[in-house]
């Protein structure tokens, strides 16, 4: 009756619950995913974007697209092949699950030939007493059975569960992987200080109350620019200002000279590229309030390795926007000199921002405007400060006249004598008061949210307990016989489900006492 | 830094392991226990300085010493000398602790060429607690692959017999100098006389620009080449010649991507830069090291006729070689995977970013699974699961410097 109700499961259930099988998904996915990495590394998506028939012939453009080779580790048929290891990996715990509840329901029997059943039984005959024999056998055996003619040992019994909770983690790991991978929210996103980031399905969004780059002191082996061009890489400080520097003389660097800079003459590239003079990045920190409802609920920083978990949705500092900095200075006031067509002073005035200057007979009107500490044009001509640095001060000044005109002048303070014209006059800004200018930098966040998420700390967890118990536990089972009739000796009979021949040396080592002598033989020399 | 006390201890665990070395392999052939227990002491005085190394460059740097592929190997040669103690307590046979040693002197060359400055400004996404849970686990699991290896290197030559050796020894000489040295070379010389692709290249050779289109033809020819007359040499060879071949073969090939990998290292060469051809141009240099590898390796062996003296216990070996396995896949599974994961998800947002190194880790880890289930669910033992070790540990190789040519989240690493 058992062998018919075997083979009543479908073949799609036997071949999915086979070793075989299993075997060749893992070798399947092995290859595929070390094809998928070289053909994302040799067809760049972006090439193939702008120039399709340069990168690929019609044929290969048809299957990178069926294939959604763009993403071959999101695709459908990786897809495909995680389901198929997904299916298998229950079909085997189905199977396997009441063979291990058997295992581990019934203890060893109180009989010896159901030892001699088990694989590769040790066979160990002594002519030493039973007694002091099993005392010594006892220490290593926490189960322990004890009849008039036979002993039984057992250790490592939770070893039995060790591929079956290995199987099981792994099958939630790829459960949470795949849920994951077909509803997932992920997205970048930040700002500057004072800025709100929601994203639509969040059900609160964070104000950035202030954002921090943290850096390391400077060390030797950064490298130093100096006018714009690199020139070789620090090698110790030389009092507080100064360091010396191992300068390239050729593009191999194979010729170099150690010349003493002042940190004021060079520009020291870090990690991210920030030049100035300091070590590398440490750290990057978000303070943030969360905001849910309208309301401020709490307030949490944000850094690298301490993201902020709340409703399912994860906040990440994931790095932040070196290249557009924002820059905001303001002044008390500054000093205009107003002069004629022929050079000639006719007003001084002191102007604070926003405040306007109109001459009398001019239809212009000069409004004082924005502070750039360090002036610099951008790709669209827009100005913009590069830094918070009082490199290259400008000071803009709105013209306004008649029927909407409108004119903006820059006038840069470090250029002596420099003016500028609107209407009848010309302007010259000789001198800013109380001119103060701070930068932020912009902090940008990876928010996600991964519906398998608790999937995948539970496949850690099961598995690792799982691993564990299947490698570093081994289940081991003796069986010592009293001496009788048909075997005179003492007999041990002993079986390892692992590591058999450790286990040997073992059982000799216990077993040998002076005097007595031992024999030792596995199968298939057991006597039944 | 290279005269720091952490350097000085390691350069002295360095010779005390190779006087070990040389001391176990003296008592290959002489099997006097004078020579075991020189090993035996010296490898004891290497392991507890280097053990002080590592404690020491931790207090200096002030964060766990994992953050460059000099303290990586350096961890894995450790472990290996751990691998190394155990086996020899458990087992009590010198000739598994003899043939383990050169792991040791191999992960310790390779550490020495490495850059040893070390770094005291971790950046932000390693500053982590996962930084020690996830590399260690990891290097120590690769640390026991390594000994899986070099155990199924030994396995696969052991089983000839020293007439076998010398018998086969002198044709198969020429065949392979032919094969692995002088077409490579000729092949190299007329590869720099062309300029098939040499725009798109900028790598450079100890200073001198070299054509990534030169090493892809130069590959392209030497696989038609070497495929055909080793193809044809396997055709009537015995079992025991092609897995002296595999042996020599693959030991080779994890032995050039080592030697590519430390040059990378060492800024002695430097692939092109952004190019999706940068893996061939890593293969390469693979290849031409471990042509070189596989003949010195060959030479040695071959002369010698060393694998038929040592009349090993196979299923012995075979049993270190799971042994070493066992003990490297779930701390290369705990590390590797699911602390890199884990730690992921707190550093970038994800757990799985399919990163270069990731992927690499993933199939690393789904070939000693396939591995495992071939040998304790099959019964797949011996040669065949010495080769798989081998295969294993050289894809460990490629996957250690593939930072060097797929770039990604661990180009630091």
């Amino acid at each position: 009756m058992k062998k018919k109700s075997a083979s009543h499961k479908p073949t799609w259930w036997a071949m999915l619950s086979t070793m075989k099988f299993a075997i060749w998904i893992l070798i399947a996915l092995s290859i595929l995913s070390l094809a998928s990495l070289f053909a994302n590394e040799l067809i760049d998506p972006q090439w193939l974007n702008t120039e399709p028939n340069d990168a690929l012939s019609l044929v290969g453009q048809f299957l990178y697209s069926a294939l959604e080779m763009t993403d071959p580790f999101r695709s459908w048929w990786y897809r495909g092949l995680i389901g198929l290891l997904s299916l298998s990996l229950l079909a085997c715990i189905i199977e396997r699950t009441p063979i291990v509840w058997r295992m581990w329901s019934k203890r060893p029997l109180s009989d010896v030939n159901w030892a001699n059943e088990q694989t590769a039984p040790i066979i160990l005959t002594t002519t030493e007493p039973v007694a002091p024999l099993r005392e010594r056998l006892s220490k290593h055996f926490g189960w322990r059975l004890q009849t008039d003619s036979l002993w039984v040992g057992e250790s490592g019994r939770l070893a039995l569960w060790g591929p079956l909770l290995t199987h099981l983690g792994l099958l939630f790991l790829a459960i949470g992987g795949l849920a994951g991978s077909f509803d997932e929210i992920d997205t970048r996103n930040g700002g500057y200080a004072g800025d709100i980031v929601t994203v639509e399905e969040m059900p609160f969004s964070v104000r950035i109350d202030s954002f921090n780059v943290e850096f390391y002191p400077l060390q030797p082996g950064q490298w130093v620019l100096c006018e714009g061009e690199w020139i070789g890489r620090l090698i110790e400080r030389d009092g507080p200002d100064a360091w010396k520097v191992e300068q390239h003389l050729s593009e191999s660097e194979s010729e170099t000279e150690t010349r003493l800079f002042s940190l004021q003459d060079m520009e020291i590239s870090n990690d991210w590229d920030l030049r100035n003079a300091q070590g590398n990045v440490k750290q990057y920190v978000s303070h943030v309030t969360i905001i849910e409802d309208g309301q401020e609920i709490d307030k949490r920083e944000i850094s690298v390795n301490s993201p902020l978990r709340r409703k399912g949705f994860r906040l990440y500092q994931s790095s932040f926007d070196a290249d557009a900095p924002r820059v905001r200075a303001n002044y008390r006031s500054l000093t205009v000199n107003v002069s004629d067509s022929t050079g000639q002073l006719v007003k001084q005035a002191s102007l604070r921002a926003g405040e306007s200057l109109q001459m009398p007979g001019d239809s212009i009107r000069i409004t004082a405007g924005r502070l750039l500490p360090d002036f610099k044009l951008d790709g669209n001509r827009r100005a913009y400060s590069a830094s918070a640095s009082f490199k290259n001060p400008a000071v803009e000044l709105m013209a306004d006249g008649v029927q909407g005109y409108r004119k903006t002048l820059w006038c840069f303070l470090q250029m002596e004598g420099h003016s500028t014209t609107a209407g009848a006059y010309r302007y010259e800004v000789r001198d800013v008061e109380g001119g103060e200018s701070t930068m932020d930098i912009a902090t940008i966040f990876e928010i996600r949210h991964s519906p398998g998420t608790e999937f995948l700390w539970l496949g850690f967890a099961i598995s690792s307990l799982g691993l564990i118990l299947c490698f570093y536990i081994t289940h081991r089972v003796v069986y010592v016989e009293t001496p009788n009739e048909r075997h005179p000796k003492t007999r041990v009979i002993a079986m390892s489900r692992k590591m058999q021949r450790i286990f040997e040396q073992d059982l000799a080592r216990i077993a040998n006492r002076p005097g007595h002598e031992i024999t030792m033989s596995v199968r298939p020399d057991v006597d039944a | 830094m290279e005269t720091s006390l952490d350097v000085q201890l390691f350069w002295f665990s360095f010779w005390a392991y190779l006087i070990g070395w040389l001391s176990f392999t003296v008592w290959l052939a002489a099997r006097k226990k004078v020579w075991t227990t020189i090993g035996s002491i010296c490898f004891a005085a290497g392991f507890v300085p280097q053990t002080i190394a590592f404690f020491l460059r931790w207090n200096y740097t002030g964060h766990f010493p994992m953050s460059n592929m000099y303290e990586y190997m350096a961890v894995m040669s450790w472990m290996a000398v751990v691998s190394f103690a155990f086996l020899t307590w458990r087992y009590k046979n010198w000739v598994i602790s003899a043939l383990i040693s050169p792991v040791v002197i191999m992960l310790m060359v390779a550490a020495s060429l490495l850059p040893k400055d070390p770094s005291q400004q971790l950046m932000p996404a390693l500053r982590s607690s996962w930084l020690m849970i996830h590399v260690s686990l990891a290097s120590i699991g690769a640390g026991a692959f390594a000994v899986a290896a070099a155990v199924s290197f030994v396995y696969l030559l052991a089983v000839r017999s020293e007439e076998e050796a010398k018998k086969t020894f002198r044709p198969a000489m020429r065949i392979p100098f032919i094969v692995l040295i002088v077409i490579p070379v000729i092949l190299a010389i007329f590869g720099n006389v062309s300029h098939v692709l040499a725009k798109q290249s900028t790598m450079q050779c100890f200073g001198a620009p070299m054509s990534g289109g030169n090493i892809l033809l130069l590959l392209g020819i030497y696989f038609v080449v070497a495929g055909v007359i080793w193809t044809r040499m396997f055709r009537k060879t015995s079992d025991v010649e092609t897995r002296y071949w595999a042996a020599i073969g693959f030991s080779g090939l994890f032995l050039g991507a080592l030697g590519a990998g430390i040059l990378l290292s060492g800024g002695k060469i430097s692939l092109t830069e952004n190019s999706p051809l940068r893996i061939f141009e890593f293969f390469g240099l693979t290849l031409v090291l471990g042509t070189v590898g596989t003949f010195a390796l060959h030479t040695v062996l071959g002369f010698g006729a060393i694998p038929g003296k040592l009349h090993l216990d196979g299923k012995l070996l075979d049993e270190v070689n799971y042994r070493a396995v066992a003990l490297g896949y779930p701390l290369y599974t705990l590390g590797a995977l699911f602390a890199g994961a884990i730690w992921a998800e707190s550093a970038w947002g994800s757990f799985w970013s399919w990163d270069p190194k990731e992927v690499g880790a993933l199939i690393i880890w789904l070939f000693y699974s396939a591995f495992l289930h071939a040998r304790y669910q099959r019964g797949w033992s011996g040669p065949r699961t010495a080769v798989l070790s081998l295969i294993g540990f050289a894809m460990m190789m490629l996957s250690l410097f593939g930072n060097f040519f797929f770039g990604g989240l661990h180009a630091y690493a």
